[in-house]
């Protein structure tokens, strides 16, 4: 196997009024002809530079190739000009994106803009264009490709824009294909047919592929060779098997182990402290020293390089004997470790909180000015549901499924169509607006995007005392009082109170969050994909912070994500829903080592495990996701169903109790 | 077309183009600021304080009638001898009167037209727009005619047809910023915590939309001297001893051809002005809306 790309030395700077900004320092990353290579990172580990400059599109982002040099089968991009590179882009490298839909032109349709780049690169007629076009996308897998053809962007799903990038990229038969978090805007059942794609076509047309993700998961499914960055260097790479199952790097170690221990049972999630520095101030010596357990005087001094470690497998740490060990002793204990069967450990059934009791939520459709429209959206459908006081019930499903509706409905962001929900005895809909003040103390709510659910022009202190502005009157004193031990208690130091929020990062701003949602003892929190945004390492801090919290204040959580390790982790009980529907509803461990509904397993099914023995996989049938208004008759599922039969087309399936405290509705459960 | 051409379409160019353009401004910006505060400073001065600032009395005749511009008159007289440059400074007062005035008069009614319109929704939204749209669809200059021909002209009448002449753009600017502001999701964080509807618009809403509003009602003056000169000069102006800024040039419409400087001068200052406070408006987008400025 030879070697298409090799990156030697490269550095990448940022041109700041302050002079050079090092992004990414001298790194060397290598591909062979037909291999996948993973870069894997958190963000603003430099990941996504680094792919960009080998498009030389860093020049465009106001960064340059410092130093080092880009070999790409015998030439040097770091010194070819902008115009020679126009003849390797698109031609010998192709690149795809996370967000397709900002990729395409929105007022051309998929035909011409295919046409349009095969038209560029080969020496073809229009006619002939036009048929390649259509082969493209049958080879990128696309239903009804005559169809497409003729479509708009904006008429396509995310899954399918993106076979389409992928089948722009192909145009021209790249040498290698760079893809940029290709599969992180999508759902868990969709990402798993793209990268399934991208292996295909790798192995058929033999291209190298470049794939950057945060994902650990997703780089196990696929790659050949894993490098890991942290920081603007490279740490770690080696063969993906082996860096795996025997990492040697600490960070890498605990990026492994943070992942792994949503499927322990253990007391809390394995964390690394603190996070990643900012360019500006990166720590002398080693960049991870700060965080780092095996720290010693040396690390803070010299900085570590890349070494030989094993065979292909370099590290660049000074003390990895040491760390290999404690991985090593960690894995084994790891595998003696019994799961429990939390069944019996689950919190009594007896004090109800929240009772949703068939409750519907639709939004009509905006017809033209001289007619209205009857279409409606129905974003949740007859959902029932309940929530025990103590208890954190998750609810899984992917985009459009109606969770986030759901939610919404719970805490009176929006009316529900039909139905009753019920909060502590009271039905919330019928009280006065005194009383549902009074209610909303006791309800709170966390989203996704911590910055954005801020007022940016507030100083910390006055994003968590808001709550005490509005329903109680304290001094000036004793509400900083309040707000300081509140801070304390989310582990945020309190003497960051003056700043705003901008001077935060993500992880902190969302204790921020979490911090105005407890400040008034309440007893339920909404928690809307609260994690999902957060790298892994934070991620798995703020779930720790959560789990206390719950202890520690009696809190009762509805936990909204699409991540099924968080959810299975965090979770008594979990609800599945899709297309408004729920689906099932089971304890956590029993839906995931059990699952009755044929969606559920195949949600599982496609979720990258961290085991690379256990390939993720699409059971599901190849068809995209219906849309909400056209809503499936009989079952919802059906049309992707392998199981689906006749009954399931027509008559709609009831959610019942299949076993103990498990429902699931499906005409034949597995 | 590329791959890349077709992924990252306009982009990166934009980013070069826009660092080049702020590498090579900064340095002339800085001067054209510095010289544009001067010019108001100067017209704010002699608005206040006139006496300090003129040459001569305002109503003080002087032999030399329609004379040019010279050390004695510094830009000239009229016809009645008055000096040219002293009746420009006394006219200040009126000219920014009328544009603060108008301004506050025009801010006002389109800000809360436009927060209710944006906050409520529904149709009291659409009736509030039908009507705003109404009234963008007659020229401000035309309508402010209207008013100041209907109610006849004084002071303050002069204010009430210019400010009503631009509250639609207010109410426009508002509605939109609004709406913006409504949909972040620290909106509903708000609501969830159980925030009034109050709450919400004094304490998060009106705070935020106050930037661009300020920003528009800053530039906006310089548009309301320039209505507002525009009624004089059609004669439906104020009428006074002393001529405002408008009066004075279309005073000296008729001895263009012989005393160009009666004319001139009071045009050079309307212009003065009005680009001085559109520069400053600039600036103060750039300070107060830190996202706009990359
Ligand atoms: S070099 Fe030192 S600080 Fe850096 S990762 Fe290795 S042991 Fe930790
Ligand atoms: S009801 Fe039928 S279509 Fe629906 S999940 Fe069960 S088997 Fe599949």
């Amino acid at each position: 196997m030879g070697t298409l790309l090799k990156l030697n030395q490269v550095s990448i700077d940022f041109n700041t009024r302050q002079g050079p900004l090092r992004a990414v320092h001298h790194i060397n990353l290598e591909i062979g002809t037909g291999e996948i290579v993973c870069l894997v990172g958190e963000s603003g580990s430099g990941k996504t530079i680094t792919s960009l400059s080998i498009m030389r599109l860093t020049d465009y982002e106001g960064a340059v190739i410092s130093s080092g040099e880009l070999m790409f089968d015998g030439h040097n991009l770091a010194s070819l000009s902008q115009k020679e590179m126009q003849e390797l882009r698109g031609k010998r490298i192709g690149m795809i994106f996370q967000n397709p839909m900002n990729a395409l032109d929105p007022l051309f349709t998929i035909e011409s803009q295919l046409v349009d780049s095969i038209l560029t690169h080969r020496r073809v007629t229009k006619p002939e264009a036009r048929k390649l076009a259509l082969e493209l996308l049958q080879k990128v897998g696309i239903t009804e490709p005559e169809m497409r053809l003729k479509q708009y962007p904006f008429e396509l799903s995310g899954g399918m824009l993106q076979r389409v990038m992928i089948a722009i990229a192909l145009s021209c038969d790249p040498e290698l294909l760079i893809a940029d978090e290709p599969t992180t805007a999508l759902d868990v059942t969709i990402q798993m047919q793209i990268l399934q794609l991208i292996r295909e076509l790798k192995d058929t047309l033999g291209m190298s592929v470049l794939l950057i993700t945060h994902d650990f998961g997703v780089a196990i499914e696929m790659a050949d060779r894993i490098a890991v960055m942290y920081a603007g260097a490279i740490v770690e790479q080696g063969p993906a098997r082996k860096l795996i199952t025997a990492p040697e790097h600490p960070y890498t170690q605990g990026l492994i182990r943070s992942v792994q221990s949503y499927h322990s049972h253990s007391e809390g999630l394995y964390t690394i402290p603190g996070s990643i520095p900012p360019l500006q101030e990166l720590p002398t010596g080693c960049r991870f020293h700060p965080r780092c357990a095996f720290a010693s005087e040396r690390c803070r001094q010299e900085e570590p390089v890349l070494a030989l470690t094993r065979e292909q497998h370099q590290v660049a740490c000074w003390n990895t004997a040491e760390a290999g060990q404690a991985f090593a002793e960690y894995a084994t204990h790891k595998e003696t470790a019994a799961p429990i069967n939390n069944l019996a450990a689950l919190p009594a059934e007896d004090d109800l909180l929240v009772d949703i009791q068939q409750v519907t939520k639709t939004f009509p459709l905006r017809g033209s000015l001289f007619r209205r429209s009857k279409k409606a959206v129905h974003a949740v459908d007859n959902v029932s549901l309940r929530i025990y006081r103590r208890e954190t019930l998750g609810l899984v499903g992917e985009s459009g499924c109606g969770k986030t509706t759901l939610g919404r409905l719970l805490v009176q962001l929006e009316k529900p169509t039909a139905g009753t929900i019920t909060f502590d005895g009271q039905d919330v809909s019928s009280l006065s607006d005194r009383e549902w003040k009074e209610l909303r103390r006791r309800m709170q709510v966390v989203f996704q995007d911590p910055a954005g659910s801020m007022n940016e022009r507030w100083r910390i202190s006055e994003v968590i005392a808001e709550p005490l502005h509005v329903h109680i009157d304290l001094n000036e004193q004793d509400r900083m009082a309040r707000v300081k031990e509140t801070m304390k208690l989310v582990g945020l130091n309190p003497d960051w109170h003056t700043k705003y929020p901008h001077e935060l990062s993500g992880g902190q701003l969302q204790r921020v969050c979490i911090a105005r949602a407890i400040i008034l003892k309440p007893s339920f929190i909404l928690l809307d994909e609260a994690v999902s945004a957060l790298d892994i390492s934070i991620q798995s801090q703020i779930v720790n912070l959560l789990k206390d919290l719950q202890r520690e204040l009696g809190l009762t959580y509805l936990f909204i994500t699409h991540g099924l390790d968080v959810v299975r982790y965090i979770s008594d009980r979990i609800g599945v829903m899709y297309l408004g529907k729920l689906m099932e509803l089971a304890p956590a461990e029993e839906l995931f080592t059990r699952p009755a509904h044929h969606y559920t397993r195949a949600l599982l099914d496609a979720n990258p495990s961290m085991d690379p023995d256990h390939h993720a996989q699409s059971s599901i049938s190849d068809i995209e996701l219906p849309s909400p208004i056209h809503l499936p008759t009989g079952c919802r599922f059906h049309t992707r169903c392998p199981a689906a039969t006749e009954r399931c087309r027509t008559e709609q399936p009831e959610l019942r109790e299949i076993r103990d405290r498990h429902w699931a509705a499906c005409h034949h459960p597995l | 077309m590329s791959v890349k051409s077709i992924a990252t379409p306009v982009q990166p160019l934009r980013i070069k183009r826009r660092a080049e353009r702020r590498f090579r401004s900064v340095k002339s910006r800085h001067v054209l600021l510095a010289l544009s505060v001067s010019v108001l400073l100067f017209i704010l001065f002699s608005a206040v304080a006139p006496g300090w600032m003129a040459s001569h009395s305002p109503t003080e005749m002087s032999e030399s009638i329609l004379a040019s511009p010279s050390a004695g008159h510094l830009l000239g007289t009229d016809q009645y001898g008055r000096d040219i440059y002293s009746l420009l400074v006394y006219g200040s007062r009126q000219s920014l009167l009328i544009g603060v005035g108008s301004v506050l008069i025009g801010g006002l009614l389109g800000s809360v037209l436009g927060l209710t319109a944006g906050y409520r929704g529904g149709w009291l939204d659409s009736l509030i727009m039908r009507f705003v749209d109404m009234m963008m669809t007659i020229p401000g200059i035309l309508f402010a005619i209207l008013i100041s021909a209907t109610l006849g002209p004084s002071l303050k009448n002069m204010i009430l047809a210019v400010g009503l002449s631009t509250f639609p753009g207010y109410a426009r600017m508002m509605r939109s910023q609004v709406l913006s502001i409504k949909s972040a999701p620290f909106i509903d964080a708000a609501s969830t915590i159980g925030a009034s509807h109050f709450m919400i618009l004094r304490r998060h809403i009106v705070p935020n939309c106050l930037p661009p509003l300020i920003v528009m009602a800053t530039i906006g003056t310089g548009t309301a001297v320039l209505i507002s000169t525009g009624l004089s000069f059609l004669g439906l102006g104020v009428i006074r001893e002393i001529p405002d800024w408008g009066y004075l040039l279309s005073l000296g419409r008729s001895y263009i051809s012989v005393a160009w400087w009666i004319s001139l001068f009071p045009g050079i200052f309307i212009s003065f002005l009005v680009i001085s406070i559109n520069l400053l408006g600039d600036e103060l987008r750039n300070l107060l809306e830190p996202r706009s400025r990359r």
